[in-house]
């Protein structure tokens, strides 16, 4: 009982100082608006990957279309916020985002039915692909051209992007090793296994779905905050790859390794653009760190990372502190 | 009548795209995402051999087929053999780096520059007309070619020993080996026949629309992708069904006048189909065994 508290308490420690030294550093000016921005970008890539990694890792269900998910959450968030720019919105804007995205992921479950594999994904990709040509002929939020938010800078606050992480990966994690997740990894196992034992699979998978969507649509309406701007491509497939890029790159299945991966990959992308800053002194460096080497390097890193670690950096090992009581023990 | 020249058009690029993307699968259930990109990269093979070295159709037919190939055998070398006994979703993370970095390194300054290109002409251009509908000799050559090559590969598929052995591997992985078949060669092999005809593919597409990025793989490839789905992935008659099918939807919607939402028509029927018959139109459902 005691060792479990000090635990808690490290953990909290530890918490406090990943928060804190960031807004230190930052209003004492020795980390730029940039770096900050960097950080804030982590956090709701981070809710993301962790949600992504619910859906897939630990239920099984294999979607390619989180982006759609985080651009419900995103374009319904911003709709609301923009009629109400004030604090007392954000959260209840907030919240309705994520409750469409995961009404969605509710609409998305229900094929489950009849989809598994492959299949699901291709399916989920699709999904993903209708709607951002559905949000193009939206013209209530800007169609192709874009929807602008009119609310400046106002959220854009790191303890408010810090606070929504830390939150929602920790309910994530509290559902991954409460009876739920034991059911979804039952489920993700052998469904037909699960199914003789008494596990209503289809409604598991479903609620995998809801539960993974409505974390996806807050890291969206996070990314509207965070750009103030949405435009429908940056919600299409392609970045849904990128996601499942997190999720892979970090270890299927754990949600450290989610964690992980988010900060790798935000890492490898930004960590480029500060290279090049420093690579001006070395003049054969300095030529090939352009931005637009930029994907080129990430992309090899990424495929030596999967040829050498085909399990993901955290090999689906978790960090002590994301672990559940019965796994503490053994 | 004329928009059915166009859908046939489009069709016969999806479908000798879908073909790569269905025979890899087929083989080793593996969704090949860098698949687009190797047709992007045939076209922009096209653009600098007509472009730089005035060749003509056969002179780029080669090229495109060659260099196409090549970079399928490569990727598979390099990037997916190492991977070959790893989860398949580390796989396809592995394309998705393939992919990107394609595309992004086709799109370097140095190598070919992220703004479109305009391939010159470099077939001869007579205009003939049958019964009101008009064919231009491009579009002739593209229907001539796609299905000579698509007759061709199901003469290859059903005849000849290594496609006896293709057809063995996708059906029982595992016993191949033991027949005496050497499995990697076979999986060579089809990577190679599919990068070629998304060679073909890609110098199809540009002479009906003379433009390459380095982008355009993404679209294309995915629609041709959806093709294979649709038409029952594994089945190459299925993926070439499938190609004209949603080439002939897309047309039509342009046609009236719904062109923003032509990219939704693909994805709309690929889950229908999904939803209706997972397996596709032409493919066998597998029951599972428990």
């Amino acid at each position: 009982m005691e060792r479990v508290g000090i635990k808690k308490l490290r953990f909290l420690v530890l918490l406090l100082i990943v928060f804190l030294v960031p807004q230190i550093l930052y209003g004492t000016g020795l980390i730029s608006p940039y770096i900050l921005s960097i950080l804030m970008e982590i956090c709701f890539f981070c809710i993301s990957a962790v949600s992504l990694n619910l859906v897939f890792g630990i239920a099984g269900q294999f979607s390619l279309g989180q982006a759609a998910f985080m651009g419900v959450g995103a374009y319904v968030f911003g709709y609301i916020i923009n009629q109400f720019p004030n604090w007392w919105m954000f959260f209840p804007a907030l919240i309705t985002g994520a409750l469409a995205s995961a009404f969605l992921g509710y609409l998305v479950g229900l094929p489950t039915l009849r989809l598994k594999g492959d299949y699901l994904g291709i399916a989920t990709l699709a999904l993903n692909q209708i709607f951002v040509v559905v949000i193009q002929n939206l013209n209530v939020v800007g169609g192709a051209r874009g929807f602008i938010l009119n609310i400046g800078s106002t959220f854009r606050q790191w303890w408010l992007f810090f606070g929504i992480a830390v939150l929602s990966v920790w309910i994530m994690r509290n559902v991954v090793y409460s009876n739920w997740g034991r059911t979804m990894v039952a489920v993700r196992e052998d469904d037909i296994a699960a199914e003789s034992v008494g596990i209503d699979t289809t409604r598991t998978k479903i609620w995998a779905f809801v539960i993974g969507a409505f974390f996806a649509g807050i890291a969206g309406g996070l990314s509207a905050v965070y750009s103030g701007f949405l435009h429908p491509s940056s919600f299409s497939f392609i970045q849904s790859f990128n996601y499942m890029v997190m999720v892979i790159m970090g270890g299927l299945g754990s949600l450290s390794g989610s964690l992980v991966g988010a900060f790798v990959y935000v890492f490898l992308l930004e960590g480029f653009r500060l290279a090049k800053d420093w690579a001006i002194y070395f003049p054969l460096l300095a030529s090939i760190t352009q931005n637009e080497y930029r994907i080129v390097f990430f992309s090899l890193v990424l495929i030596i990372i999967m040829l050498y670690a085909p399990k993901g950096i955290m090999g689906g090992k978790e960090f002590s502190m994301l672990k559940g009581k019965e796994l503490e023990k053994k | 009548m004329q928009q059915v020249v166009n859908a046939l058009m489009l069709g016969s690029v999806y479908a000798l795209i879908a073909l790569g993307y269905t025979m890899v699968y087929g083989i080793i259930r593996f969704i090949n995402f860098a698949h687009g990109d190797v047709f992007m990269v045939a076209g922009y093979i096209v653009f600098n051999v007509v472009a730089l070295l005035k060749f003509g159709f056969w002179g780029a037919l080669f090229s495109a087929v060659m260099g196409a190939m090549l970079l399928g055998v490569i990727i598979e070398r390099v990037a997916y053999r190492p991977l070959r006994n790893a989860p398949k979703i580390s796989l396809l993370i592995t394309a998705i780096g393939v992919s990107l970095f394609l595309e992004n390194f086709v799109a370097l300054p140095v190598v070919m520059g992220s703004m479109p290109k305009v391939v010159p002409s470099f077939i001869p251009v007579s205009v003939y007309s049958i019964a009101g509908v008009r064919f231009t000799s491009a579009q002739l050559i593209i229907l001539g070619t796609a299905i000579v090559l698509m007759v061709l590969l199901g003469w290859f598929i059903r005849s000849t020993k290594l496609g006896r052995a293709m057809r063995a591997v996708s059906s029982d992985f595992a016993a191949v080996p033991l027949m005496g078949i050497n499995v990697d060669n076979v999986i060579s092999t089809a990577f190679a026949i599919g990068s070629g005809l998304a060679g073909v593919g890609g110098l199809l597409y540009v002479i009906v629309y003379p433009m390459v990025d380095p982008f355009m793989g993404i679209m294309i490839g995915t629609k041709a992708f959806i093709a294979a789905v649709v038409g029952g992935i594994g089945n190459i008659y299925g993926a070439v069904a499938g190609a004209y099918l949603i080439a002939l939807m897309e047309v039509a919607m342009v046609a009236a006048g719904y062109s923003t939402w032509r990219d939704a028509v693909a994805f709309g029927l690929l889950i229908l189909v999904l939803l209706v018959k997972p397996s596709g139109l032409l493919g066998k459902f597998q029951k599972e065994k428990v």
